[in-house]
């Protein structure tokens, strides 16, 4: 017999794939790159070209694009969800070498349905600037999506889109534009919200315990809406610390449960779990480009030192560090579905409604001689609780993480 | 009907996969090892109708897995799929027996044919 708690389990799982799933006409399914000569400097490129072109789609009206870790569960999340089904579904498959210089890109898009092959491309940059680089290949890649996304227009010329897809293209959170946009980690919860208060409410008089959580289980990823305005080289200390700490973190929001209150029938307990991780891959290949005095690994940690004889240290660079303008910390917005906070956690040690959770994962420690990076492995896991009405509740459609530093935490209160 | 069975070579787990699916939904059946020294452990055991070999990877390169196979009594059409695009490394493949030398990114359409073709030439 299937127990309440597994239904519900897959009830989520599934209204949470038909929420997050119901989006583009095209899903792009993006391989990790192939670095063609095995090329040590830059074989963090195999994944950072998989982050720079989901980022590119990531406001995309047409085409959604996804990392694709593994090509059979890809192919398996793509048979069991009807809304993926019905859109096409390419994959990117790209490769990459350097000669004499110059950049060499190929681009391939497969069809998953015919293994057909529609389209390549293979581009040359000669610019050893890195943002150059990823605006090449974007446009690649563009020129040979574009073609595909008027074909599935003109196909689905008349066909309206469903309320259900209009709410992918939630407005951002008015409280934070002016701040920068910095949202790291996003997922519709609505759906799963309003079945339990549904469940809830049919039910009252039975007490339910807290779902266990599952990891993962639905997270997307959801590194969208950064802006991308710093000009790097690979081999400059500051542009290289400037680019990994434009975006470290690999977060993952789990399934939202709900629990009764013993003494209050109108409000609710909500829970969530949000795992934090350094994007630990690309964060090492990164900085190990980079001339290192010394370094030293633990089981929970890696150090890595630089010294002032190797890069020059900018006074500006030290102050930022010794302000903490480098340490972000989550910020947890419940939003409605046109975007605006209906509740937030502010998850970082100073603030008026403060609770400390979280420790960052990626810490810089400044002086005009030596420099020292300290990363944390693993997985921060923090479980999130929040007493709020059921009426509020009701309206949540997406929970929201933006890291930022103090500073910014500080003028988002005062707003 | 029994599917003619592909060993598929390359530490990249993406190029591997790619090449499994493909081929399973030409009607292949594939095994996937990550390195030379797997691969020639599986060729040891099992007999295969094809091998999809890559050129540089860590341990044991392409071109040292076909020498062994050689020594091995090994005789099974090798496929050499690579981003290596040098003419005396293609020469050097093909005088160790190898039967097609395909560049990354792969034409797949060109994979199939000269994988139907040499296993047909073998049987």
């Amino acid at each position: 017999m299937i127990r309440v708690k597994d239904f519900l389990r897959f009830f989520l799982f599934v209204s949470m794939i038909m929420v997050t799933a119901v989006r583009a006409d095209i899903n792009l399914w993006v391989m990790s790159f192939d670095n063609l000569h095995s090329d040590s400097e830059i074989k963090w490129l195999k994944e950072g070209f998989v982050d720079f072109i989901v980022d590119h789609y990531a406001d995309n009206d047409y085409v959604r694009a996804y990392r694709s870790e593994k090509l059979d569960e890809t192919l398996s999340v793509i048979k069991r969800n009807p809304a993926y089904q019905n859109a096409r579904n390419y994959v990117v498959s790209g490769a990459y070498h350097r000669d004499k210089g110059e950049f060499i890109v190929d681009l391939q898009l497969t069809d998953l349905k015919t293994w057909e092959t529609l389209a390549k491309k293979q581009v040359h940059e000669k610019s050893s600037d890195l943002e150059q680089l990823i605006m090449t290949v974007n446009k690649a890649l563009d020129e040979i999506v574009d073609p595909r996304v008027k074909e599935s227009i003109k196909t689905n010329a008349g066909e309206e889109k469903t309320p259900e897809q209009e709410v992918f293209d939630v407005g951002k959170d008015k409280n934070l534009e002016d701040i920068r946009e910095m949202t790291v980690a996003t997922k519709d919860i609505g759906s799963a919200l309003d079945k339990l208060l549904a469940d809830f409410q049919e039910k009252p008089e039975q007490y339910r315990e807290p779902e266990p959580f599952s990891q993962n289980q639905f997270s997307q990823d959801a590194f969208t809406d950064r802006v991308r305005d710093f000009v790097r080289e690979t081999h400059s200390f500051e542009q290289t610390m400037n680019f990994i700490l434009n975006d470290p973190y690999e977060i993952n929001i789990g399934e939202p449960t709900i629990q009764r209150l013993p003494m209050n029938s109108q409000s609710v307990l909500l829970s969530f779990r949000i795992d934090y991780r350094i994007k630990m891959e690309i964060v090492r290949e990164m900085i190990e480009t980079l001339k290192i005095k010394g370094k030293k690994e633990g089981e929970t940690y890696i150090e890595y030192s630089f010294s002032g004889n190797d890069y020059l240290f900018t006074s500006d660079f030290i102050k930022r560090v010794a302000y903490g303008q480098y340490r972000y910390f989550p910020v947890v917005s419940l939003k409605d579905e046109n975007g605006n906070a209906v509740s937030r956690i502010i998850d970082a040690p100073g603030t008026i409604d403060q609770i400390k959770h979280f420790n960052p994962m990626f810490n810089i420690a400044a002086g005009p001689w030596t420099m020292t990076i300290y990363l944390v492995k693993g997985v921060q896991e923090i479980d999130y609780e929040l007493t709020l009405p059921i009426r509020t509740v009701a309206k949540i459609s997406q929970v929201s993480i933006d890291m930022m530093t103090e500073d910014e935490i500080v003028q988002l209160v005062e707003k | 009907m029994t599917k003619n069975k592909i060993l598929i070579v390359d530490d990249e787990p993406n190029v591997c996969q790619f090449l499994a699916e493909y081929l399973d939904y030409k009607g292949f059946e594939t095994v996937i090892c990550y390195s030379g020294i797997d691969a020639l452990k599986y060729l040891q055991t099992e007999p295969f109708d094809a091998v999809l070999l890559d050129l540089i990877m860590p341990e044991m390169n392409g071109i040292e897995v076909l020498e062994q196979m050689r020594q091995m009594n090994i005789f099974v059409p090798v496929i050499i799929v690579t981003g290596v695009r040098d003419k005396k490394v293609a020469e050097d493949a093909m005088s160790l027996g190898a039967v097609d030398f395909i560049p990354k990114p792969i034409d797949l359409d060109r994979l199939e044919q000269s994988l139907i073709v040499n296993i047909k030439n073998l049987q």
